[in-house]
């Protein structure tokens, strides 16, 4: 591989990254404005473009001419940089996903343990927003978002060292090959639950929602922000919803396994798939507590996950690992 | 004292419930001992009390059973006068005490010892007539701004232009910062204040709740109220008595019929002007029809303090279909102005039983759908299961009323137990009562009292025979020299009407007592050692609406 | 054993509410797309006061000024009268304001003559607000036509 082809190769990645990134957060704030729509019994967006599609779009334009509000008494280096720091990992994360053998920007072997790792680095943005917006409100959503994220952080990568006790791999085309005959949410239907619940939770969404709880945090840890900065944090937000479908398709609903079609339509099927229950979970459920969304947490799926692992470790293994 | 000698005048010869009264009241050394007839003035006993007897009685009625009512003050010009209004729950008898001081040295003790619901009323009082409440730890404004130094509703005050002084306007909010750290001092290393309000999503109008927070534990808050305060009270006095009725509209925007009845039914009680049968048929039929779009607005805001939405657009879907009845028969969505003495101020339209028989139809569908999705829903049970719980005698002590107090295992419904319309009594419907006093229990009893409101829509709408929808009454009216206090049930508890009249065409003075205010009151001890989650859960149950309170 | 029992109710509820939720996906919608659709108005709506006026410009009004007299809100701020060559009373002035009007419809009950109605205009509009004073006798509504600085949509 020659240097000018390593140039090439990384500016088509990232330009396939970026562009990805933005026509899926514009096409999710469309989904999700249309789902609760249909179940609301309204219209949702139907003047821009066709059936709305256009609108997301020119909310998007609005917030990129809005007025980059910087309040006086806020710690303006990091309140500059959360915005930044919360996006960062969205690309990142894209990056990592393979949508079928071999397509994809890299299928890294330890691609699972990546994906956790990275994703996390978003809750430093998120704290440090909460942090230097001296207010009151973002505080107490930084902080709520900071604490539930890394509880539901354990269950979730034990329910994920059952799949990779499976698959032998932690690289995303394994688990999915592994997945050829049986997918594992047959096999593994506890580790499912837990991994999907936890998502939810990663993904600050209804019923776990809490950091951004309007009725009572205002807007939790983005109140201050304006314009595209706030429009950052929705980006992030909204390709970590993409990013952690996308992890329980490959990791429970076999991917891109499927007959007849292509295999990266079924990949993106399963996703959209998955991220129409998450919205249709959004739009059904009140919010829990913040102490109640830890006890589920440490006395309900923490046990479970140790259980899970353990029986299946039997099961699978005869007990012993390797 | 002269009182020590006091005299029973009596008109009426009272039943043996009504002598144990007034022995007791007897006993309390109150002046002018009175049994008034209730149809006519919505005041059983009459009594006069002084500075000194006045703890004493009312710690006497607190433990007879009593609720306090309603605090409100009257310019007597010259002279100013205390009315305290006290019900028991289990039998209709209204007591009235007054107190009497002076303009120049306004000073009377408080009740707040013996009553924690006389805290906000004596601050009302306080603010509005400059009667100096002695003992009172708070006695700042309640509905005006701290810095005011004048008493609106007396009679010498007439709207004079106001200064603002501008260097007092941060020192209020230390002080009562500092209030309300006290007793708390050995948390004080980590603890902030919270401002939840005026504009917050969850405050259902424009509410301000200071709160003492450390971490997600809430120590304590304080409500601050006013911020839509118009002075309703101060506009009766300048209106005649019709014209005071669209200004009735416009105290509960959730439920402006309840308050166009309570209005009529005062006047008819001062008047007595009758109402006729069609009239009162239609008038059960159209505000309990009103009582279910107040509920279903309070469901639908109350699951978005939750954090559901979708509850809240189907609620307000419901509305909607409700509200256009409204507008086809009195020919304003919210702003009604339809129920007038003596009856309704216009006909119902021709398809008008039709069309609520298919409204009857489709919340009967529609009601167990919100049972499925809200209330059963295990998220919904954790949230209000066990929180913001109000004891009976709380609930007694903070003068709640409505589905509040209800929630809170009292059975007591105005509709039943204060007959002011007498198909209530003839229809069959139950008093919905829940026995745990919390949030959930609230909830259960509004959503019970909405199918006891279809219920009672159906019989009404057979009771609506042929006739005049409006007695024949002279447009302009005066009202005889007197005083009166009508009660009744709109959707959120106790609206109380008082009218000292004079004779002429306006009020001398017109006094509103609104559910909402005790109703909130309460909230700021529920408070202490909940979540910040919970405080907005809490607000959403008790259903404020922040108008009402501040007039 | 109730606990676990609760347990699996509680799991119970919430697939139950997605049920539902799911179920609403195919009812029909209730949007009324205004203002490309309009809203009805009732018949008995109280809208913007008018006179009644016959075909040639008639109208009843006497200048009594009950209705400005029983105005709760002092909505009618001119009422002038004079006399005519019959020597009867007629308005030669007569506004109404309809930033200070509450709709309440006193003046219309009051009439003795039932010369005012309300008109059943439930979106008017204006950023202008001079145009809320209005002349009744020239029978001026507010409407869209009357002012160009609206720019509401309509296809």
């Amino acid at each position: 591989m020659s240097i000018v082809e390593i140039i090439i190769r990384l500016i088509i990645a990232f330009g396939a990254v970026f562009t990805f990134v933005a026509l899926n957060a514009l096409f999710l704030v469309w989904l999700e404005r249309k789902v609760s729509a249909l179940i609301q019994q309204r219209l949702g967006p139907t003047e821009v473009g066709p059936a709305g599609l256009l609108q997301t779009l020119a909310d998007a334009v609005k917030l990129m001419g809005k007025e980059l509000i910087t309040p006086t008494a806020v710690s303006r280096t990091v309140f500059f940089l959360a915005p930044i720091i919360a996006f960062l990992p969205a690309p990142l994360l894209v990056a990592a996903i393979p949508i079928a053998k071999g397509v994809g920007v890299s299928d890294l072997n330890v691609g699972a343990l990546y994906i956790l790792a990275i994703s996390n680095i978003a809750l430093l943005g998120i704290l440090m927003a909460g942090w230097s917006s001296n207010n009151k409100y973002s505080l107490l959503g930084a902080m709520r978002a900071v604490a539930q994220n890394i509880s539901y952080e354990i269950p979730m990568l034990l329910s994920l060292l059952a799949i990779i006790l499976m698959a032998g791999s932690m690289k995303f085309s394994d688990i999915v090959k592994a997945q050829e005959t049986v997918p594992f949410v047959l096999l593994q239907p506890v580790a499912f639950i837990i991994y999907f619940i936890c998502s939810i939770a990663e993904s600050n969404r209804t019923p776990f929602d809490i950091p951004e709880a309007e009725s009572e945090l205002v807007a939790g840890y983005h109140t201050e922000f304006t314009g595209m900065r706030f429009a950052l944090f929705f980006l992030a937000e909204y390709t970590q919803v993409f990013v952690l479908s996308a992890i329980v398709t490959l990791l429970f609903l076999g991917g891109w396994n499927g007959p007849l079609l292509p295999p990266a339509v079924w990949f993106f099927l399963k996703t959209y798939l998955v991220i129409f229950v998450v919205m249709w979970l959004r739009w059904t459920y009140p919010r829990l507590r913040s102490d109640q969304l830890m006890n589920f947490n440490w006395k309900m799926l923490l046990p479970a996950a140790i259980l899970n692992l353990l029986i299946s470790s039997v099961i699978y293994r005869g007990g012993f690992p390797g | 004292m002269s009182d020590s000698e006091t005299t029973v005048a009596l008109e009426i010869k009272p039943t043996a419930y009504q002598q144990q009264l007034l022995d007791l009241l007897s006993s309390l050394h109150l002046a002018g001992i009175q049994l008034s007839d209730f149809s006519k003035t919505g005041v059983d006993f009459d009594a006069v009390a002084n500075s000194e007897t006045l703890p004493a009685a009312a710690s006497a009625l607190r433990d007879n059973g009593f609720a306090l009512d309603c605090i409100l003050g009257i310019d007597r010009n010259p002279g100013l006068e205390a009315v305290y209004l006290f019900r028991p729950f289990a039998d209709g008898a209204r007591v009235r005490i007054r107190a009497q001081v002076a303009p120049d040295r306004a000073l009377l003790p408080t009740i707040t010892g013996i009553y924690s619901g006389a805290d906000w009323y004596e601050r009302e009082v306080h603010d509005m007539f400059g009667i100096v409440f002695e003992g009172h730890s708070h006695l700042r404004p309640l509905l005006l701004p701290h810095f005011t130094n004048f008493h609106p509703l007396r009679k010498n005050f007439h709207g004079s232009p106001i200064v603002i002084p501008e260097d007092t306007v941060e020192i209020p909010e230390v002080d009562l910062q500092a209030a309300m750290k006290l007793g708390q001092t050995d948390r004080t290393h980590r603890d902030f204040f919270l401002n939840m309000g005026p504009q917050h999503p969850s405050t259902h109008g424009v509410l301000r709740i200071l709160l003492h927070v450390e971490g997600e534990e809430v120590l304590g808050g304080r409500c601050h109220l006013g911020y839509s305060h118009r002075g309703t009270e101060k506009l009766a006095e300048k209106k005649q008595y019709v014209q005071i009725l669209p200004y009735t509209d416009r105290m509960d925007y959730l439920a402006p019929l309840n308050y166009n009845w309570g209005y009529a039914a005062l006047l008819e009680r001062a008047t007595g002007i009758e109402s006729t049968p069609r009239a009162e048929a239609i008038r059960v039929a159209i505000g309990e029809l009103a009582r279910v779009s107040s509920h279903l607005v309070w469901l639908g805001t109350f699951m978005l303090d939750l954090g559901a939405i979708t509850p809240f657009l189907f609620c307000f879907e419901d509305r909607e279909r409700i509200l256009t009845v409204f507008e086809r028969a009195t020919g304003q969505r919210m702003t009604t102005s339809y129920i007038v003495v003596g009856g309704v101020r216009n006909d119902v339209y021709d398809g008008f039983i039709q069309d609520v028989r298919d409204l009857l139809d489709y919340m009967r569908k529609r009601l167990p759908e919100y049972d499925r999705l809200v209330m059963t829903n295990e998220i919904f049970l954790q949230r209000t299961r066990g929180v913001g719980v109000i004891t009976a005698q709380q609930a007694r002590d903070q003068g709640v009323t409505g589905p509040v107090l209800r929630g809170s295992g009292v059975d007591f419904d105005l509709r039943r137990d204060e007959p002011y319309c007498p198909l209530y009594q003839e229809l069959k419907w139950n008093v919905v009562v829940e026995q745990e006093g919390d949030c959930l229990a609230r909830s259960r009893v509004r959503m019970r009292e909405m199918d006891e409101s279809l219920n009672l829509i159906e019989q009404a709408l057979e009771r609506i025979e042929e006739g005049p929808y409006r007695a024949k009454i002279p447009r302009n009216f005066k009202v005889n020299a007197g005083e009166y206090y009508s009660a009744t049930e709109g959707p959120r508890g106790m609206v109380g009407w008082y009218l000292v009249a004079d004779g002429s065409m306006t009020p001398y003075r017109l006094k509103v007592r609104v559910p909402s205010f005790p109703n909130l009151q309460v909230v700021e001890s529920l408070i202490p050692h909940s979540r910040v989650a919970d405080v907005v859960a809490i607000l959403g149950s008790v259903d404020v609406v922040i108008p009402e309170i501040d007039r | 054993m109730s606990e676990k029992r609760g347990f699996f109710k509680g799991v119970w509820s919430l697939i139950s509410g997605l049920g539902f939720t799911f179920k609403t996906i195919f009812r029909p919608t209730v949007t009324v797309r205004y203002p490309k659709e309009k809203v009805p108005v009732a018949p008995a709506f109280r809208g913007p006061v008018r006179l009644i006026t016959d075909e040639t410009e008639q109208h009843k009004c006497v200048a009594c000024l009950a209705c400005q007299r029983i105005c709760p809100t002092n909505a009618i701020p001119v009422l002038s009268v004079a006399k005519n060559e019959l020597n009867k009373n007629v308005p030669v002035d007569f506004v109404i304001d309809d930033a200070l009007c509450c709709y309440c419809g006193l003046c219309v009950e009051v009439c003795p003559t039932e010369a005012l109605e309300h008109s059943k205009v439930n979106d008017a509009v204006t950023s202008n607000p001079v145009n809320l004073r209005r002349m009744i006798l020239q029978n001026q509504l507010i409407t869209e036509d009357n002012d160009p600085n609206i720019s509401l949509r309509r296809k």
